[in-house]
């Protein structure tokens, strides 16, 4: 039997059973399980950040004399960044993460723009183009008055009345009212995914843990 | 200098921001944009070691101090240590990047804690739906578990019953009319939110790095 194999199994395994023990209660396995996978996922992330990104694109190049001068910038930055480390000299770094967060922001702008809105503005578009095969305009109107009253049911501002409470116009009461009723049917289905997910995962553990105990133990120990 | 840094940090966030951003509309300015990136890349790697170092420093002051559930950090730190310990020999490795140990640790530690917690879900989601329908009986409850019985039981084909023909019809109809306008009013929303918050960075109306 594979040594390295037997072991991979059986710390699979075991995590395998600390976590799903949580199905008795929050207890002492599960937080053994839970604590060494934060540890070993965070040894796991910096061992990546460090092979996958430092290394290649910084020290590599560095050391192989590519772009001296921007390399040497961008060292310098990143050991202003590592002083965040230090309660004293943190404020070394906040410019440069004060640029990383600008050009988060604008990544993020970017993939909004281009990746979600204009896409699914051109999608509600579509069906109206008659001209195109598959459109359809009935299919279109429904769909285009359905995410316009979705939208407006996150529309929360209201006038404030004399008794001090709150209430929105009547129209977007009427409009966030049908536009509650195609979030709960989006969320709905997107539940039916997530448990269908989920469903398969705990059938794919369980599967695992039988595989293990048949194959390794049962097998191993009289065979 | 109080009031200067807050200026200062704010400027950069701004200039940074709005050079990544036009990199996007302006073609000239695509090699601009995607020299920011790389460099932004790397310092975020090396912010994530300062994180991960934060983490660290968490979990030893508290084996240090002695608070309660010092076990619990004392187990967390030395799984740190073993899988970057063990991850920086193998990268190290002159032959090239070994990957077997950081294959190992993701076959062996993360994925089945990953699925584990997936699985979990599931009768945790089970049990909520319980509840949703105990403590919450109105019409829009009803018409979220109708809909998410509907996708259920269409998903695949029932064992000894098959497909329901009604039941996928609906599906379909539902998906085509309400699914699409919801998921898209949605992801409208979440961009638009997106937008504004990102916006509001690099205006300088919100500042995440620090400084009022």
């Amino acid at each position: 039997m594979d040594l390295n194999f037997l072991l991979s199994g059986m710390v699979s395994f075991l995590f395998t059973m600390m976590i799903l023990s949580y199905l008795l209660g929050d207890n002492v396995l599960f937080r053994i399980g839970i604590y060494l996978f934060v540890g070993a996922s965070a040894g796991y992330v910096t061992t990546i950040s460090i092979q996958q990104v430092i290394l290649p694109r910084l020290i590599t190049p560095l050391l192989n004399g590519q772009n001296i001068g921007i390399n040497i910038i961008i060292l310098l930055l990143a050991v202003l960044v590592l002083m965040k480390m230090s309660q004293q000299l943190s404020g070394l770094g906040t410019p440069v993460m004060a640029g990383l967060a600008g050009i988060g922001a604008a990544i993020a702008i970017g993939g909004a723009l281009s990746g979600t809105l204009f896409p699914q503005i051109g999608a509600a578009i579509r069906p109206f183009d008659l001209q195109l095969p598959g459109s359809n305009l009935f299919r279109g109107m429904v769909t285009l008055a359905g995410t316009i009253c979705t939208l407006v049911y996150f529309q929360f501002g209201a006038k404030k009345l004399p008794d001090g409470s709150t209430q929105r116009s009547q129209i977007v009461e009427i409009l966030a009212r049908i536009g509650q009723f195609f979030i709960a049917v989006t969320f709905g289905m997107l539940f039916a995914g997530v448990y269908a997910t989920a469903l398969a995962a705990l059938s794919e553990r369980l599967d695992s843990i039988l595989a293990f105990l048949i194959n390794q133990i049962i097998f191993g120990l009289f065979f | 200098m109080k009031r200067f840094w807050p200026v200062i940090n704010t400027s950069i966030a701004a200039i940074a921001g709005f050079l990544t951003l036009l990199g996007y509309f302006i073609r000239n300015l695509k090699a601009l944009k995607d020299f920011i990136v790389h460099g932004a890349v790397i310092l975020a790697a090396f912010a994530i070691l300062v994180g991960i170092a934060n983490l660290f420093m968490v979990h030893l002051t508290k084996i240090r101090t002695r608070q309660e559930g010092n076990i619990y950090s004392f187990l967390l730190l030395t799984a740190m240590i073993v899988s970057l310990g063990f991850g920086l020999a193998f990268s190290m490795d002159p032959s090239g990047s070994n990957p077997d140990f950081m294959q190992g640790l993701f076959k062996s530690v993360i994925f089945p804690v990953e699925t584990s917690l997936l699985a979990l879900l599931a009768v945790t989601l089970l049990y909520a739906s319980v509840r949703l329908l105990r403590t919450r009986t109105d019409w829009m409850s009803i018409v979220f578990l109708a809909s998410a019985v509907i996708g259920l039981f269409t998903m695949v084909p029932l064992p000894f019953i098959g497909e329901i023909r009604i039941l996928n019809g609906l599906r379909s109809f539902l998906m085509d009319y309400f699914v699409t306008a919801g998921a898209r009013g949605i992801l409208i929303g979440i961009s638009l939110g997106v937008l504004t918050t990102g916006l509001r960075v690099l205006l300088g109306a919100d500042r995440p790095f620090g400084g009022k």
